[in-house]
C-alpha cells in the first residue's frame, strides 16, 4: 500500500515537475511547481516525515511559491518565454546525466528502508538545538543577511532626500519603475 | 520498500531541474527549475536518513528549505533590480553587472 502510493505519488510530482520544464508561461510553469511540491511533501510522509511534509508545504507553497508569482505577476510575465537556442543539446547534455544517475542508483542497490517511528518532530528538534546548534544559529545569520540584501536590491535606485519627495496628499507609491515626483507634478 | 526507487525518482527530478535550467532563457522560470533541484536533494536525504534511521539526514532537508528560501528571496531580488533597468528577464540581454 505504502509503495504503490509513493510510485501514484511519484509519477505525479514527476508529471508537474516535467510541466515545470517544458512550458512556455511563466504562471501555469510555478502553479505546476507547486503541484510537485505537494506530490514531494506527500513523498515524504510516506517516508515518514510528517514535520517536514508539513514545513514543505508551509515554506515552499506558502512563502516561497507566492513570492514567485508575486514576482510573476509585478513583472507582467505574460506571454511565451523564450526558451535558449541549443536546448536540443542541452536538453541531450541533461538526459545523459540522468541517465548515468539512474545507472549508478540502480546499480547500488537499495538498502532497506527502516520503518518510520513515532512522529519526527521531537527527534528533529533535539537534534537541531544540540548537536546542529551552530548551524541553527548560522542559518539565522543567513536569513538576516539575506533580508537585508533582499531590501537593498530592492530598493529604488533614485533615493532622493525625504523632504524633497514626500507631499502631503499628492505622492503615491509605485512599485516597479514609477515615474518621478517632479513629472506628476507638472502634469497636475 | 527499499532506497532505489527514492533515489530513482530523486534522480529524474534532478534532471529534469537540470533540462529547465539549460533550456530556459527566463531568469524567473530558470529559478524554478533550481528550486525543482533542490527539491530533489531534499528527497534523497530523506530516503537516506530512513534507510540509516538516524537523524542526521532528515536534519539536511530544514536547513535545505531555509537556504532555498534566503535563495528566492535574494534571486527574486535581483531579477526585480535587472527587470528595473534592462526592461528584460531575458539573461542573454546583459552584459555587464553596472548599469
Amino acid at each position: 500500500m505504502r509503495e504503490a502510493l509513493f510510485y501514484l505519488f511519484g509519477a505525479g510530482a514527476l508529471f508537474a515537475g516535467a510541466n515545470v520544464v517544458f512550458r512556455r508561461h511563466a504562471v501555469p510553469a510555478a502553479i505546476w511547481l507547486v503541484a510537485c511540491f505537494f506530490f514531494l511533501a506527500a513523498e515524504y510522509l510516506l517516508l515518514g516525515f510528517p514535520f517536514l511534509a508539513a514545513i514543505q508545504v508551509l515554506i515552499y507553497v506558502g512563502a516561497i511559491m507566492v513570492l514567485f508569482l508575486f514576482v510573476i505577476m509585478l513583472l507582467d510575465l505574460h506571454g511565451a518565454q523564450p526558451v535558449q537556442a541549443q536546448a536540443r543539446f542541452a536538453a541531450g547534455l541533461a538526459l545523459a546525466l540522468v541517465i548515468t544517475a539512474l545507472a549508478a542508483a540502480a546499480a547500488a542497490g537499495g538498502e532497506a528502508l527502516a520503518e518510520a517511528q513515532a512522529p519526527d518532530m521531537p527527534a528533529l528538534v533535539e537534534a537541531l538545538f544540540t548537536t546542529f546548534l551552530v548551524p541553527f544559529e548560522v542559518t539565522s545569520l543567513l536569513l538576516v543577511a539575506a533580508i537585508v540584501g533582499a531590501l537593498t536590491l530592492g530598493r529604488s535606485p533614485d533615493i532622493t532626500p525625504p523632504k524633497q519627495r514626500i507631499r502631503p496628499g499628492r505622492d503615491t507609491i509605485r512599485m516597479v519603475g514609477g515615474a518621478p515626483p517632479r513629472d506628476e507634478a507638472q502634469a497636475g | 520498500m527499499s532506497t532505489t526507487p527514492v533515489y530513482l525518482l530523486a534522480a529524474l527530478l534532478f534532471g529534469l531541474g537540470v533540462i529547465g535550467f539549460l533550456r530556459q532563457r527566463n531568469a524567473v522560470m530558470i529559478l524554478m527549475a533550481v528550486e525543482l533541484m533542490l527539491n530533489s536533494a531534499n528527497l534523497t536525504f530523506l530516503g537516506a536518513a530512513r534507510a540509516r534511521g538516524d537523524v542526521d539526514g532528515s536534519m539536511m532537508p530544514l536547513f535545505l528549505i531555509v537556504v532555498a528560501a534566503a535563495e528566492a528571496a535574494v534571486g527574486l531580488a535581483l531579477i526585480l533590480a535587472l527587470f528595473r533597468s534592462r526592461r528584460t528577464l531575458d539573461i542573454e540581454v546583459p552584459r555587464s553587472l553596472r548599469d
